[in-house]
C-alpha cells in the first residue's frame, strides 16, 4: 500500500494550489466547528460557575425525618453537607412569641456547598453562634443574644438575605435559625437536611430513580442541574445545543461543498489516473484507499491546525468580550466568561470534521472508483454531451455576441461545477443578509424600547418630604466625583383630561385621518365628551393616553424648575406664586402608530395643546377615599342614576359574602351611596407655559406637567393629598447624570445607606447600566454572528476561487485551440468575463430574494411583536452583491493570468 | 484437455492465495532461449467465440463478431486491421480491462471473465502487461516507481536483479529518478514496456505502441519488444497499423469488421 500512499502524497504536492485551498477549507471548517462547540461548552461552564456562586454547587437536597437516608451512602456522591435540626428557640415580642426551629450546620465545609448570602454580619463558627434569615430575624441584629431551651445563650452573628427555598419547603415555611458546627446546643435529634453533590451531576435523574426511598423528600438544585442538562423538562442547554447544531449544519454545508468541489474538480484527471492504475491491476479497494488516504492526510494537517485556530479565535473573542459578558450579568456574579478547553468538545468537533471531509472526498470519487478501466482511460463518460442541452438562448447571442454564446455554452457544459459555486455563493448571501438583518432588528428594537427612557443615568428613590433634607441630599450627590447634574422630583402618573377646545390643530387632523381610515383605536387620545368619570363638565374633554404612558404630574426641585424657567425666558415670580400656582407643560410628544394590518409603524411628533390657547385648565379626576370605608363599585338605583358605593371596613366581608355565586346580588342597603359629585375629586392644573426640555427622571419626549416642589401642597387639593396621590408624592426620585456610572452607583448607595440604614438598594435604578447591558448584548451578538458569517464566507470564497481557477486551468487546451484559430487574449478574457458575470448574477438573483424572505421570517418570528417596521436590508444586500462579484472576478483574473503565459502549440500538443 | 485446465486453475488459485507469481514458480528457467522449442507447442491463450457489441437497438455496433483463435507460449503475434475493425476491442478483452458480450478468454487455462472485479484486477496485475499508445504513466511517480508499480501494488518485494536487468535492457539507467514529463516520448514508452514486463506476465499486450512515435523511436521500441520476446520468452501481442512492424512478428492476424479475415504464421 506504500506505493498508493506515495502516489497520493505526490498528487497532493503536484496540484499545490488546490491542495492548499482544500486544506484552508478544512482548517476553516474545523476552526468553526471548534469555535461553535467550544463556545457553547464555555458558556455552559460560565453559567454553571455563576450558578454555583449564587446558590452553591450542591445538586440536590434530601430530607430525612430521623438520621441518614441510605441513598447518601451511594458512591456516586462526591460530597455532602448537612443541617441537623433539633430543638427550638422562642423569639419575638413578649406578647407574640414564635417558635423557631433550631438547626446546626453539621459540616465545616457547608459554606462551600451551599451559599448563604449574608446581608450583614458573618457566618456562625460554632454552636454558640446563630444565623437568622432576614424574614425570621424578629428585629435581632448581629451582636444580640438569645436564650435557647435549656438556658444556653446564643449570639446572633449574621442575618442572611432571602430564605432558602429548600429549607422553606422541607420545614413547611416555619421559621428557623442555624448555628455553626458543633450541635451541642440541640436538645434532640430531629430532621436532617443533607445537601449532596454528585460526581456526575448530569446523571441526577438516574441517581434519584435508583433511590425510590427518597421519594418526594428530595429537591433538586433546578437551575444548576438544568445547565448540566440533567432535567429533561428544563433543559436550558438544549437551546444552546440546538443553536450549535444549526450552526454546525451550516458549516457542514459550506465545507462539504468546498471539499466536495475540490475533489470533484479534478475528477477528470483523477478518473484517468485511477483508470490507469486499474488497468495495470489495482483493485477497487486500493483505489478507494487512495481517496481515503488523501482525505486523511488533509485531515491530519487540517484538524489540529483548525483546532488551534478555532481555540485561539474563540479564546481571543471571549477574552475581548469578557467585559461585555461581565456587564451583561453585572452584579450577579464574579465568574468570568472564558474559554474552557476540554477534550470531549474538541474530540466531537474533530469527529464531525473528519466525517465531513471523508464524505466530501469520497462521494465524488465513487464514480471514478466504480467505472471500468477502459471507460476511465477513454473518458467516454465525462464528455457525455447532447447538442440539445447546450442550446443557448438566442437572446444571449444578440446581447453578448460570440463570446457570450461560448461562455453560456461552457457554463452549461460545466453545469455541475457552476451549480456548486452558485449554491455556495447563495448560502453565503442568505447567511450574511439574514444575520445582519437579525442584528439590525435587535438594535432597532432596543433603540425604540429605550427611546423614552429617562435621561438620567442613575435614578435613586427615597421616601420623605423634608425639603431641607432633600436639598442636602442633592448637594451630597453633586459632590460625588463624576456626577454632572442632579435633579429630584416627586410625580404621580395619572389620566389627565384636557379641554378639546385647546387641542393642537395637527393632532386634531391626525385624529380625523385615523377615523377616516377606520383605525380610531390607534388614536393617542380618547374623546370623552362632557362626561368625565360620571362628572358632567362644562365642556368636552379629551384624555391623552397612548399605549405607553399617562401624563406624569411632577413636582421638580425648585432649582431645576428655575433652570427650566430661565431656559424658556419665563418670569420666576409668576411661577412661584403660591396663591396662583402655574404649571409648565412639556407639550411635545412622540406617538407611535403601529398598523397591524399593514405591519408598519409610523412615528409622529406632535403637540398636545395649541400653545396660542394658553393658559389651559387641565383636569385630573380621582376617587375620594372615605376614612374607615372601602370602595364597593357603582350602584344604579331603579331610576337609573349612578351612585358610588362605600362599605364600612368591618362590614366588607359580609357585604361580599357569596360573591363567588354567579347570581350574587350584594346587599346594597349596607352601603353608603355617594353621588358622583361627592365621590369624585376634581383637581385642576392651570398650564401657563410650555417647554421642550425633558426632565431627567421622567420619560423622554413625552407629555409631562411640571410644578416646583415647594408648591406641591399649594397646587394640590388637601383631599387629593390625603389619598393615593399623597402616598405617591412621598416618594422622591433623584436623577443623576454622570460620567462613569458604575462607581457613582456605589457612592450613591453608600450615601443612602449612611442616611437610611434600612435603605433597600433595589430603589437605585442604574438606567445607564441597563442601556449598557443591552448595548453589550448587541455587541456580543454582532461579534459572534459576523465572526461566524465572515468565516463561512471565507469558506465560500475559497470554494469559488478553487472551482473557477481550476476549472479554467482544465480548459487550457480548449482556450489554446481557440487562440490557434485566431481568438485574442482579450477575446479569451471576455468569454471568462461573461461566465463570471452570469455565474455571479445567478447567485445574486436567487440569493437576494431568498435572503429577503429569510429576513421577513426572522422579523415575523422574533421582532414583529416589538412594534417596528420590517426593514429591507439594502445595505447588506449591496455589500454582499459587491463581494460576490469581487470574489468571482478575482478568481477568474488569477486563472486568466496563468492562461496568458501558455504557449498555444505546446498546450495543444500536450497529451490528453 | 479438461484435466489440464483444472490443474492450472488450482495452481492459479494457490498463487493468488500465497502471492507466488506465475512464472517464478518455475524459477524463471523457461524464459531462456534454450527452452523455446519446448514451449512453442504449449497453448497460453485461447479465445472462444468472442463477441462484443456496443450500444442497443438501432445504434448497436458489433465490434467483435465470434472471434476464436489461440496463441502459444512465447509467440510474437501482430494484430492488424483498419480503424474501427475491432482490434483494440479484442486487445482490451484479452487484457481483462473490458468484458465481452459473449464468448470466453482462457489465459493459461483460466477462464478470465469468470472472475469477479477484484480477482480480475489481480489477474491484470500479475498475468497481463499492457502497453498503450499514449504510455499512460502516472505523472507523479518516477521511472522506477512506474515500472515497479504492478509489483508494489501486489505488496511484494521488488526483484532488484530483474529491475536492473530491465533498466539496462531499456536504456533507462540514467533516467531512473525522472518523472514522466521529463522524458521524451520514446523514453516514456520504454518505461511503459518496463512496467508491462516487470511482473513477467503470461502475456504482454501492446496497443499501437509506436503510434505516437517517430520512425527511429518506433524501430527502437519494436526491437525492445522483440528482444524481450526472445530474451524472456515473453508472449507478446501487438496491435499495429505499421506493416513493417507486423512483418517482424511470428504470426499476423488481420481483423476486419470484427472478424478475423487472415491468420498466417510467417516464421517459427
Amino acid at each position: 500500500m506504500k506505493v498508493f500512499r506515495n502516489y497520493t502524497l505526490r498528487s497532493l504536492l503536484r496540484s499545490r494550489t488546490r491542495t492548499l485551498v482544500t486544506l484552508i477549507g478544512i482548517i476553516l471548517s474545523m476552526a468553526l466547528f471548534t469555535a461553535v462547540i467550544e463556545a457553547v461548552y464555555s458558556a455552559r461552564c460560565y453559567l454553571i460557575a455563576m450558578e454555583e456562586e449564587v446558590v452553591g454547587p450542591w445538586n440536590g437536597a434530601a430530607f430525612s425525618a430521623l438520621g441518614n437516608a441510605a441513598a447518601l451512602e451511594d458512591d456516586r456522591i462526591a460530597r455532602t453537607a448537612s443541617i441537623q435540626f433539633g430543638g427550638t428557640l422562642e423569639l419575638g415580642e413578649e406578647d407574640d412569641r414564635q417558635t423557631v426551629m433550631l438547626g446546626a450546620i453539621a459540616d465545616a465545609a457547608f459554606p462551600e456547598m451551599v451559599v448563604l448570602t449574608l446581608s450583614r454580619g458573618r457566618l456562625p463558627e460554632n454552636d454558640k453562634e446563630l444565623l437568622l434569615p432576614a424574614q425570621y430575624s424578629f428585629g435581632l441584629e448581629p451582636g444580640d443574644t438569645v436564650r435557647a431551651e435549656g438556658g444556653k445563650t446564643l449570639t446572633v452573628t449574621g442575618i442572611i438575605s432571602g430564605i432558602s427555598s429548600v429549607l422553606n419547603q422541607f420545614l413547611s415555611g416555619s421559621p428557623y435559625g442555624l448555628t455553626g458546627p458543633g450541635g451541642g446546643i440541640l436538645q434532640a435529634i430531629g430532621p436532617k437536611v443533607t445537601f449532596f453533590e454528585l460526581k456526575d451531576p448530569a446523571r441526577y435523574l438516574s441517581f434519584i430513580e435508583d433511590h425510590p426511598e427518597l421519594g418526594d423528600r428530595v429537591l433538586p438544585n433546578v437551575e444548576l442541574l438544568s445547565f448540566y442538562g440533567a432535567l429533561p423538562d428544563r433543559n436550558i442547554m438544549a437551546i444552546f445545543q440546538s443553536i450549535a447544531a444549526v450552526l454546525v449544519f451550516l458549516i457542514v454545508l459550506g465545507s462539504v461543498s468546498l471539499i466536495y468541489n475540490s475533489f470533484a474538480i479534478s475528477v477528470t484527471e483523477r478518473t484517468r489516473q485511477y483508470g490507469i492504475l486499474k488497468s495495470i491491476g489495482a483493485t477497487k479497494f486500493q483505489v478507494g484507499y487512495c481517496v481515503i488516504f488523501e482525505a486523511l492526510v488533509l485531515c491530519v494537517i487540517g484538524i489540529p491546525a483548525g483546532m488551534l485556530l478555532g481555540c485561539a479565535g474563540i479564546g481571543i473573542t471571549l477574552f475581548a468580550l469578557r467585559d461585555a459578558f461581565a456587564s451583561m450579568f453585572w452584579g450577579e456574579t464574579s465568574a468570568q466568561m472564558k474559554l474552557v478547553i476540554s477534550v470531549k468538545p474538541l474530540l466531537l468537533s474533530a469527529a464531525i470534521c473528519l466525517v465531513t471531509t471523508l464524505a466530501a472526498a469520497f462521494i465524488p470519487s465513487v464514480r471514478a472508483i466504480r467505472i471500468s478501466p477502459m471507460e476511465a482511460i477513454r473518458q467516454t463518460k465525462d464528455i457525455r454531451l447532447r447538442a440539445k442541452s447546450l442550446k443557448v438562448n438566442p437572446l444571449v447571442r444578440k446581447l453578448f455576441g460570440f463570446s457570450g454564446t461560448l461562455a453560456a455554452k461552457s457554463m452549461k457544459r460545466n453545469r455541475r461545477q457552476y451549480r456548486a459555486i452558485t449554491i455556495s455563493l447563495f448560502l453565503s448571501i442568505v447567511l450574511f443578509v439574514g444575520a445582519s438583518s437579525f442584528c439590525d432588528n435587535l438594535e432597532e428594537t432596543t433603540k425604540s424600547a429605550s427611546a423614552m427612557n429617562p435621561s438620567a443615568d442613575i435614578i435613586a428613590r427615597v421616601t420623605g418630604e423634608d425639603l431641607e433634607e432633600l436639598d442636602s441630599l442633592k448637594k451630597e450627590f453633586l459632590s460625588i466625583p463624576g456626577v454632572t447634574n442632579v435633579t429630584y422630583a416627586a410625580d404621580v402618573l395619572e389620566n389627565i383630561y384636557f379641554p378639546v377646545s385647546a387641542m393642537d390643530e395637527s393632532l386634531a387632523r391626525t385624529l380625523n385621518a385615523l377615523e377616516e381610515e377606520g383605525r380610531s383605536y390607534a388614536a393617542p387620545v380618547r374623546m370623552m365628551g362632557n362626561d368625565v368619570e360620571g362628572l358632567t363638565a362644562k365642556e368636552d374633554y379629551f384624555q391623552y393616553n397612548n399605549s405607553f404612558s399617562s401624563v406624569p404630574v411632577a413636582f421638580v426641585d425648585d432649582e431645576s424648575f428655575r433652570e427650566i424657567l430661565a431656559g424658556e425666558g419665563l418670569p420666576e415670580e409668576a411661577f412661584f406664586d403660591a396663591s396662583d400656582p402655574k404649571g409648565i407643560m412639556h407639550n411635545q410628544t412622540v406617538l407611535m402608530d403601529y398598523n397591524w394590518e399593514k405591519r408598519s409603524t409610523q412615528w409622529y411628533l406632535y403637540k398636545v395643546l395649541d400653545e396660542k390657547k394658553l393658559p389651559v385648565e387641565a383636569v385630573w379626576v380621582l376617587d375620594r377615599e372615605l376614612e374607615g370605608y372601602g370602595s364597593a363599585g357603582t350602584y344604579y338605583d331603579p331610576e337609573g342614576t349612578m351612585w358610588y358605593a362605600y362599605v364600612a371596613d368591618e362590614d366588607l366581608d359580609s357585604f361580599w359574602e357569596g360573591s363567588e355565586q354567579p347570581d350574587f346580588v350584594p346587599d346594597w342597603s349596607m352601603a353608603k351611596l355617594l353621588a358622583p359629585e361627592e365621590a369624585k375629586l376634581k383637581q385642576s392644573f392651570v398650564l401657563s407655559a410650555v417647554t421642550k426640555a425633558d426632565f431627567s427622571t421622567l420619560p423622554s419626549g413625552q407629555c409631562t406637567i411640571l410644578y416646583p416642589y415647594s408648591l406641591r401642597n399649594d397646587v394640590l387639593d388637601p383631599a387629593v393629598r390625603q389619598g393615593y396621590a399623597g402616598a405617591a408624592l412621598s416618594t422622591v426620585s433623584f436623577g443623576l447624570n454622570t460620567k462613569g456610572y458604575l462607581d457613582v452607583e456605589e457612592e450613591v448607595i453608600k450615601i443612602l445607606k449612611g442616611r437610611y440604614p434600612d435603605y433597600n438598594t433595589d430603589r437605585v435604578e442604574n438606567v445607564a447600566q441597563e442601556q449598557e447591558q443591552i448595548r453589550m448584548l448587541i455587541l456580543v451578538v454582532r461579534v459572534f454572528s459576523y465572526g461566524f458569517i465572515i468565516l463561512i464566507a471565507l469558506i465560500a470564497a475559497a470554494n469559488v476561487f478553487n472551482t473557477i481557477s481550476t476549472g479554467i486551468m482544465l480548459r487550457r487546451r480548449e482556450f489554446a485551440m481557440l487562440k490557434s484559430i485566431g481568438l485574442s487574449d482579450k477575446g479569451v478574457l471576455s468569454i471568462l468575463n461573461y461566465e463570471c458575470l452570469l455565474c455571479g448574477l445567478r447567485a445574486v438573483i436567487t440569493g437576494l430574494p431568498v435572503s429577503v424572505l429569510v429576513c421577513w421570517f426572522i422579523y415575523d418570528l422574533a421582532f414583529s411583536r416589538a412594534v417596528m417596521n420590517f426593514i429591507v436590508p439594502v445595505k447588506s444586500m449591496i455589500i454582499v452583491t459587491a463581494s460576490v462579484f469581487l470574489v468571482v472576478f478575482a478568481s477568474m483574473l488569477y486563472a486568466a493570468q496563468k492562461l496568458k503565459k501558455d504557449n498555444v502549440i505546446e498546450v495543444i500538443k500536450r497529451e490528453v | 484437455m479438461t484435466e489440464v485446465t483444472k490443474r492450472t486453475v488450482s495452481e492459479y488459485k494457490n498463487e493468488a492465495k500465497y502471492g507466488i507469481p506465475q512464472g517464478t514458480s518455475e524459477s524463471g528457467i523457461c524464459r531462456n532461449h534454450c527452452c523455446r522449442e519446448e514451449q512453442i507447442n504449449m497453448e497460453i491463450l485461447r479465445v472462444e467465440h468472442l463477441t462484443k457489441t456496443y450500444g442497443k437497438g438501432q445504434t448497436e455496433v458489433m465490434a467483435l463478431n465470434d472471434v476464436s483463435f489461440s496463441v502459444e507460449k512465447g509467440e510474437f503475434l501482430a494484430i492488424i486491421g483498419p480503424s474501427g475493425s475491432g482490434k483494440s476491442t479484442l486487445l482490451h478483452l484479452l487484457g481483462g480491462v473490458d468484458r465481452p458480450t459473449s464468448g470466453k478468454v482462457f489465459l493459461d487455462g483460466l477462464d478470465v471473465y469468470s472472475q469477479d472485479e477484484d480477482r480480475l484486477a489481480i489477474f491484470r496485475r500479475r498475468q497481463v502487461g499492457l502497453i498503450y499508445q499514449f504510455y499512460n504513466l502516472i505523472p507523479v511517480l518516477d521511472v522506477v516507481e512506474n515500472i515497479t508499480l504492478p509489483v508494489l501494488m501486489d505488496g511484494r518485494k521488488v526483484d532488484k536483479e530483474r529491475l536492473e536487468d530491465l533498466l539496462t535492457t531499456l536504456g533507462l539507467q540514467e533516467r531512473r529518478g525522472n518523472l514522466p514529463n521529463q522524458l521524451s516520448g520514446g523514453q516514456q514508452q520504454r518505461v511503459s514496456i518496463g512496467r508491462a514486463l516487470m511482473n513477467a506476465p503470461g502475456v504482454v499486450l501492446a496497443d499501437e505502441p509506436t503510434g505516437n512515435l517517430d520512425s527511429k523511436n518506433s524501430q527502437e521500441i519494436v526491437s525492445l519488444l522483440k528482444l524481450s520476446n526472445q530474451k524472456y520468452g515473453q508472449t507478446m501481442i501487438v496491435i499495429t497499423h505499421d506493416e513493417s512492424i507486423a512483418l517482424q512478428a511470428d504470426r499476423i492476424i488481420a481483423v476486419e469488421d470484427g472478424r478475423i479475415v487472415r491468420d498466417e504464421r510467417i516464421r517459427g
